[in-house]
């Protein structure tokens, strides 16, 4: 396993290296940049002051240093105006949008998207597990055929709509209004018990909007693994042999069949924090997810590029950690592979 | 223990050659930045323990070199640093598992480890004759009561042995 463990993290180095930089790229695709665009506005009103601190800025944040250089320095491999201050020293950089550091732009968004998002989750593999293993042993019953017809429509409705059809309900039947993470008073405001419980008022309809399709997914496939497991010689060897269902089910055909939740590990660590953009948008949740596509629509190089790397590491440290379980789980050769010495 | 006619096995100087290079390039990444970039807390905790692993890496493939595995009537050993000696009547279970880093699988190498009572005696397929070594031990094994999980045995019929 030490042999193994090393060689993942020797591929996470150049792979973060490659998306560092393929971030870097698309972030100043567009022409020009921020500043520039402040600069242009500026000039049109005449502002010669503000003109000279926009001036201060790109010469402070190296913008107008050469392409790899500012990669560099953003990255904390060369020293810039300040030194070695880059993404490897925790500085995240400056959200010219905002005017503040980018991580506290981030601070609290990060938090509650972690909450919504950690919680959607919990539910999918709450509901999931049960309903996939109970399909699975049940095959062709009338709860089998029921939970599969839910587990397509939730497949099949987008996120979104799902979110609309909800909201008006709501709306319309209840009187309730269930926009938001949290009730509008506590937007901004120090973390208490009231807006920790406003939060959980709030947190059920995104995490069944986000978490319905994520559930269907997982129980097909959970039932799809299991029934495949199922059917084994060994299975039905321990079977012949006279071993308890319950307890068969449990030792080897459940541990096997669990390999796709592992694996979801690596993509479900960086949608913690952030997931669902599209949902938080009609939602109006105040999460990260509408943070970002700002940033991107207004060139915030620094916010949309120090946000996106830090997704991109979440989603390289999910796929190790579940490689690594899942080679500790599952150390087997698959036949088509070849082995090399 | 072991005797004079054993059978030995040694890794081979090339997987050698490239151990050490793996480790030298893990234990670069992960102190050079420790040296000149003055990273913050937490790259330096990361970066600390991937140096950390890289040089423990380093310290076992120089005692991979300097071990030589053997296999005799009596038992199994790796004669060498840290060397052990497991009397086949010793044998707790024996493990082959695979691991490859591409998303496929292929590529990868085999680990085949014999536990004793209380250390094992751990083998990588990049050993010169491998499928021989695991061959032998299993051929020594029978009759022993040692049986091989669902992993083994499938990993083993890749290797052309059956389980």
């Amino acid at each position: 396993m030490l042999n193994y463990t090393l060689h993942r993290i020797l591929i996470m180095i150049p792979t973060l290296l490659v998306i560092s930089f393929v971030t870097f790229v698309i972030i100043n695709l567009p022409p020009g940049d921020y500043l520039s665009n402040q600069i242009q506005e500026l000039k049109s009103s005449g502002d010669t002051a503000a003109l000279e601190r926009v001036e201060f800025m790109r010469r402070e944040y190296g913008l107008d240093r050469p392409f790899m250089e500012q990669y560099a320095a953003w990255l904390g491999i060369w020293p810039g105006q300040k030194g070695f201050s880059g993404l490897l020293q925790g500085d995240w950089g400056w959200s010219f949008e905002h005017d503040l550091p980018v991580s506290e732009v981030v601070g609290d968004r990060l938090m509650l998207t972690f909450i919504l998002n950690f919680s959607t989750i919990l539910f999918t593999w709450a509901v999931a597990f049960p309903i996939g293993v109970y399909a699975a042993t049940n095959q062709y019953s009338w709860g089998d055929h029921g939970l599969t017809l839910l587990g397509y429509i939730g497949l099949a409705t987008p996120n979104f709509l799902l979110a609309l059809v909800l909201m008006y309900f709501a709306n319309v039947e209840f009187g309730l209004s269930i926009g938001g993470i949290m009730d509008p008073q506590f937007l901004g405001q120090p973390w208490s018990w009231d807006k920790a419980r406003s939060v959980l008022d709030h947190l059920w309809i995104p995490v069944i909007v986000i978490g319905t399709s994520g559930t269907a997914g997982m129980i097909r496939r959970l039932r799809a693994n299991l029934l495949d497991e199922l059917q084994k010689q060994y299975v039905v060897t321990a079977r012949a042999k006279g071993m308890p269902p319950t307890r068969l089910l449990l030792k080897y055909p459940l541990r096997m069949a669990l390999n796709p939740f592992i694996a979801d590990i690596g993509s479900l660590l960086p949608s913690v924090i952030s997931g669902s953009a599209i949902v938080a948008v009609v939602l109006s949740l105040q999460t990260s997810g509408p943070m970002l596509l700002d940033a991107l629509q207004s060139q915030d190089q620094y916010l949309a590029g120090s946000f996106l790397m830090f997704l991109s590491l979440l989603a390289v440290i999910g796929t190790f950690i579940s490689d690594l379980l899942l080679a500790a789980l599952d150390p087997r050769i698959r036949l088509t592979g070849g082995m090399a010495k | 223990m072991i005797a004079p006619g054993a059978k030995r096995f040694r890794y081979p100087r090339q997987a050698l050659h490239s151990a050490y290079a793996l480790a030298c390039i893990g234990m670069a990444i992960g102190f050079g930045p420790l040296l000149f970039a003055q990273p913050a807390p937490l790259f330096r905790w990361l970066l600390g323990t991937m140096g950390v692993l890289f040089l423990v890496y380093f310290a076992r493939t120089v005692v991979r070199q300097r071990t030589r595995i053997e296999v005799d009537a009596s038992g199994i050993g790796a004669r060498g640093p840290l060397g052990v000696v497991i009397r086949w009547d010793d044998v707790r279970a024996v493990r082959l598992n695979y691991y490859s880093t591409r998303p496929d699988r292929s590529g990868g190498w085999m680990e085949f480890i014999v536990k004793g009572p209380r250390r094992s005696v751990r083998v990588e397929s990049t050993l010169d004759g491998f499928v021989e070594l695991v061959g032998e031990t299993l051929r020594a094994l029978r009759g022993r009561g040692i049986e091989l999980d669902e992993r083994s045995q499938a990993n083993l019929r890749a290797l052309g042995l059956s389980g």
